[in-house]
């Protein structure tokens, strides 16, 4: 097993340094920093003079080299917009973040499990229909509106929740729920898809003839079964929810990462774009590797070597 | 080389012969389910609106979606208007800039369609050549794309988009090539996928095998296949991109002012939130109701082209009135007197419950229901068991002998499986008629069984111990520690070695006929009255059937247990069963002692399974088969099912069912020949 997440690190490392690479020349080839610090209304002459000062009309190479040391001291430069440096900007926001998807996720997975096993217990059943309608809406979902909806409901109208912001627990409720839909939707409708599958297969039969309760079949055996394409979907959609962070947090005020995305973007901020992909990188590298040693706890057949 | 394009001309029909698949939506096909299915009017007409309405922005906006007027800033809906250019009230209010919301959300649909329909004309044409060139070709272009799709799959999407925006700036063509980039992939893996499938069908082997040249292989043989699938994942990606070009607008990286979107006019309007709902309302709703008719017509889509997901939506559904019209029919075409002829010549079987019997099976029946119509897969079977004994239950695959002790354990799946007439008495009490609570304690506790292929009967996410200490945590409430010591107790006791080591591997690290032991042990934890054994030996290697039956046996007379063994082998019954009971077509063709049966066989059937076997007590010359196969349980031949096969068969057969008659005491047999099968030869 330790062999296996050594070989598994050591492969994450190859990718991450892939990744910053292609990022490096993204921003240095195809964009021109110094023209997107001073945007599209630039005079030549004032992008040439910033160009020799942070010693942008060096060679790509010899620029490479200088970032590439950078980043191994975990020195990203600094960023344009706030003046200091990138990194520790965007590792301040990660915590935020996380908790946020992590009581997404801590909702939305259990619910889901349930709805979408119950769905394939008893397919055609109002359960069934409303698993149906959940992933419809949650495919359908246009996360930002419903965000603001949800505001207008229950923080103008009701007074019950703060609009945006954080701090107490309150102020997590209406984003992370926000954030759920979606992976409420697609977790349910695959566990019922994979709970189908396993439903039918002869170990329930025998679960049956063992005067098994129905609850400890569908639950007990079947699930146990139907998690690795569960956890497979589960492990997409906790990185997806990045995806909406950057919404979500922009209508909530959430201080994480998605936020910071969004201003270092509008802020044309390049060595925080540079240091927040390397924390996101991380992140999803972390997540699969996490999902695949979840793989070999739940399923005895899978065995690393 | 003129030869190939003579051939080129003519392949297609000949490919067609090969078999080309034939799954492509048609114009005919989409119509027909459409009046199927009602309710799809409603998306698809919403969507139809849409477009006209993007189409047509000119004529049917009612005002200038530029036109700003300061005197009706965040005018309520349905205020009258107070522009000079058109007298048109505010139908949904106006904007902070007192621009007509419902113009602007009509121009708005123009740019949601035209970016969600070039987006995925661009993803999807890049997705699909990527996909059959790698699916085709295969060798490094595979590896490389797919890795490319894996990678980028990996990716957050809206993160990647945001990221290529913010090097080469936004606008119409740049937000296109932003999803032509993040959105291929999807398309490149459904389509390879499939690609691989069709390489190896006989339509596209065929079309190879007289030359046609690779890419007019690709593109008319193989890509007309692809076109429903890819049109669903087509119609599903028109709505995420419409998703995501909102909420690209939404931040302020989508399409630049002044043009309206809808995504930004839920930005705009957030400042106002408490005052003017309508600002975020309205355009949320638009993208809502575009997204989910999407979504819809994508799920309908698939439904109508694919036919599993048909079967499975038909699985899900309650008998149609149809249906129950065919149920009744069928109840009503079983002419009475049959059944009484059927009653009065089955003696042996009458004298109704009394306590002697372990098992009583009284003129069970049990119907499958399918997209085509009722099956009888158990057509009125009766038997009787008592305890200590074993009957054998044998048939080919199909006869219905699985189905009826399904049936009596009530572990049937229901849908497509129902149990429609009959009785189950067990020690007196009918099985079919207690509540499904007190049937469960029975399961397990008092009746058990165990099936064919050891490997899938057991859970393969458990250890083989926990499986039998199941039984006793589940019925008897015992404590995890104290079932395990009995699970290790009972795995010594079906002879498995080491069985305290063994209790903590799970089923894939045992041979097949451990497997089956474990099956056994579990079964036997808790002491039942009645094993069923499905087929117990069938998967299971020569040498180690006997081993399996003869630990049956063994447990049999210790425990005094009654046995219902289901075989199709007839060596396997031959030392062990008391009684025989043959099943042809869903129904019991001959009963009787075993002896008595295999040396005189009453019916064709019997007789004909007994002959095609290899025996060692008789001297046999050759072995013969019976000429025909069983009939499909859709078309059961009318009169003796078995008549179109049979050796005996006269003209009464094809019309006059055989009762069961009685041919010796304790002996039936449903065969008017019965006489001539048993003594003439």
């Amino acid at each position: 097993m330790a062999r296996y997440v050594a070989r598994r690190l050591i492969q994450s490392l190859l990718v991450l340094v892939v990744v910053l690479t292609l990022v490096f020349f993204a921003g240095r080839v195809i964009g021109n920093p110094a023209a997107l610090i001073l945007g599209p209304e630039a005079r030549a002459e004032d992008v040439k003079t910033l160009e020799e000062r942070f010693g942008y009309d060096k060679p790509a190479l010899v620029q490479f080299g200088r970032y590439a040391r950078g980043v191994v001291s975990g020195d990203f430069g600094n960023s344009w917009w706030q003046r200091r440096p990138a990194l520790p900007m965007a590792l301040e926001r990660l915590p935020a973040t996380l908790q946020l998807a992590a009581v997404t996720m801590l909702f939305a997975l259990p619910l889901a499990m349930l709805l979408g096993s119950l769905a394939a217990w008893k397919p055609g059943s109002p359960i069934d229909k409303g698993v149906n309608v959940i992933s419809l809406t949650g495919a359908s979902a246009v996360d930002f509106w419903i965000g603001l909806m949800l505001i207008l409901f229950f923080a103008v109208q009701l007074r019950l929740l703060p609009t945006s912001g954080s701090g107490s627990l309150k102020f997590i409720i209406l984003p992370a729920l926000t954030l759920s839909l979606r992976p409420l939707g697609r977790v349910a409708q695959v566990t019922r898809s994979a709970m189908l599958d396993q439903l039918s297969r002869p170990y329930i039969k025998t679960a049956r003839a063992k005067g098994y309760r129905e609850s400890k079949i569908v639950l007990g055996q079947a699930l146990k079964n139907a998690f690795i394409p569960i956890i497979t979907l589960s492990g997409d959609e906790a990185i997806s929810t990045l995806n909406g962070a950057v919404v979500v947090e922009t209508v909530f005020a959430w201080p994480g990462l998605g936020l910071l995305i969004v201003s270092a973007v509008t802020n044309r901020d390049l060595p925080l774009i540079e240091a927040l992909v390397f924390v996101v990188a991380i992140m999803i590298i972390v997540t699969n590797l996490l999902v695949d040693l979840t793989y070999s706890y739940l399923d005895p057949r899978v065995r690393y070597g | 080389m003129p030869a190939p394009h003579q051939m080129t001309a003519g392949d297609r029909p000949a490919a067609r012969d090969s078999g080309e698949p034939a799954r492509n939506v048609t114009v005919r096909r989409l119509l027909r389910a459409l009046w199927r299915d009602k309710l799809m009017l409603f998306p698809l007409l919403f969507l139809v609106a849409l477009i006209a309405a993007a189409v047509g922005a000119d004529l049917i906006a009612p005002h200038d979606p530029f036109d700003q007027n300061l005197r009706s800033r965040n005018a309520p809906p349905m205020a009258s208007t107070t522009s000079e250019t058109s007298s048109f009230p505010y139908l949904l209010g106006a904007d902070p800039l007192g621009r007509d919301l419902f113009s602007r959300l009509i121009y708005g649909a123009r740019v949601s369609l035209a970016v969600g329909l070039s987006s995925v004309l661009a993803s999807g044409t890049l997705g699909v050549l990527l996909g059959l060139m790698a699916g085709y070709h295969r060798g490094w272009l595979d590896d490389v794309v797919m890795r490319g799709v894996d990678v980028l799959m990996g990716i957050p999407g809206l993160l990647l988009a945001l990221f290529i925006l913010f090097l080469v700036g936004t606008g119409f063509w740049n937000l296109v090539i932003v999803f032509a980039v993040t959105r291929w992939m999807i398309y490149a893996r459904v389509t390879r996928g499939l690609t691989l499938s069709f390489r190896e069908q006989p339509f596209v082997e065929g079309a190879q095998t007289i030359g046609c040249s690779d890419s007019r292989i690709i593109f008319r043989h193989i890509l007309p296949n692809l076109a429903s699938p890819i049109l669903v994942l087509a119609t599903l990606e028109i709505a995420i991109v419409i998703l995501a070009e909102a909420g690209l607008s939404f931040l302020g990286m989508g399409i630049q002012p002044p043009a309206p979107t809808w995504g930004r006019m839920v930005a705009e309007g957030r400042d106002y939130i408490t005052s003017a709902w309508w600002l975020i309302t309205f355009p949320g709703l638009a993208i809502l109701l575009t997204a989910l008719s999407l979504n819809l017509t994508a799920a309908w889509l698939r439904m109508i082209s694919d036919p599993v997901q048909r079967w499975r939506w038909f699985i899900g559904r309650p008998a149609s009135r149809r249906e129950a019209d065919t149920e009744l029919a069928l109840a009503f075409s079983e002419p009475r007197s049959r059944r009484a002829d059927t009653e009065r010549s089955e003696p042996a079987h009458r004298p109704a419950a009394n306590g002697d019997h372990l098992l009583e099976v009284i003129d069970l029946r049990v119907n499958f229901r399918t997209p085509d119509g009722l099956l009888n897969a158990v057509n009125g079977i009766s038997y009787t068991l008592n305890r200590g004994q074993t009957l054998a239950i044998l048939g080919e695959s199909g006869s219905g002998k699985t189905v009826s002790a399904e049936a009596v354990m009530g572990i049937l799946d229901s849908p497509p499986a129902f149990v429609t007439g009959g009785s189950v008495l067990f020690d007196g009490v009918d099985l079919l008629q207690v509540s499904p609570s007190e049937r469960r304690r029975l399961c397990g506790e008092r009746i058990a069984m165990i099936f064919q292929d050891p490997l899938t009967a057991l859970n393969p996410a458990y250890t083989v111990g926990s499986q039998i200490a199941g039984m006793f945590q589940e019925h008897r409430g015992t404590s995890k520690r104290e079932a395990t010591a009995k699970a290790v107790e009972l795995m010594d006791r079906v002879r498995i070695p080491s069985a305290r080591e063994r209790a903590h591997d799970y089923p894939h690290q045992f041979s097949g006929g451990m497997r089956q032991r474990v099956m056994i042990a579990a079964a036997i934890a808790l002491d039942p009255d009645l094993l069923i054994a499905d087929e117990p030996t069938t998967a299971l290697d020569v040498t180690v059937q006997a081993q399996i039956m003869e630990l049956l046996a063994e447990l049999q007379s210790e425990t005094g247990m009654g046995l219902i063994l289901i075989t199709h082998d007839l060596g396997v019954v031959a030392d062990v069963a008391d009684n025989v009971a043959v099943m042809y077509a869903g129904k019991i063709v001959e009963t009787g002692p075993i002896e008595d049966i295999y040396s005189c066989p009453a019916h064709p059937y019997t007789k004909g399974l007994l002959e095609s076997a290899p025996r060692v007590d008789r001297k046999m010359d050759s072995l013969r088969q019976i000429s025909g196969a069983p009939p499909n349980m859709r078309f059961i031949p009318s009169g003796c099912p078995f008549h179109p096969r049979c050796a005996y068969v006269v003209d009464r057969c094809s019309v006059e069912p055989p009762p069961l008659y009685e041919v010796q005491p304790e002996r039936s047999a449903s065969c008017h020949r019965f006489e001539d099968v048993m003594y003439v030869n």
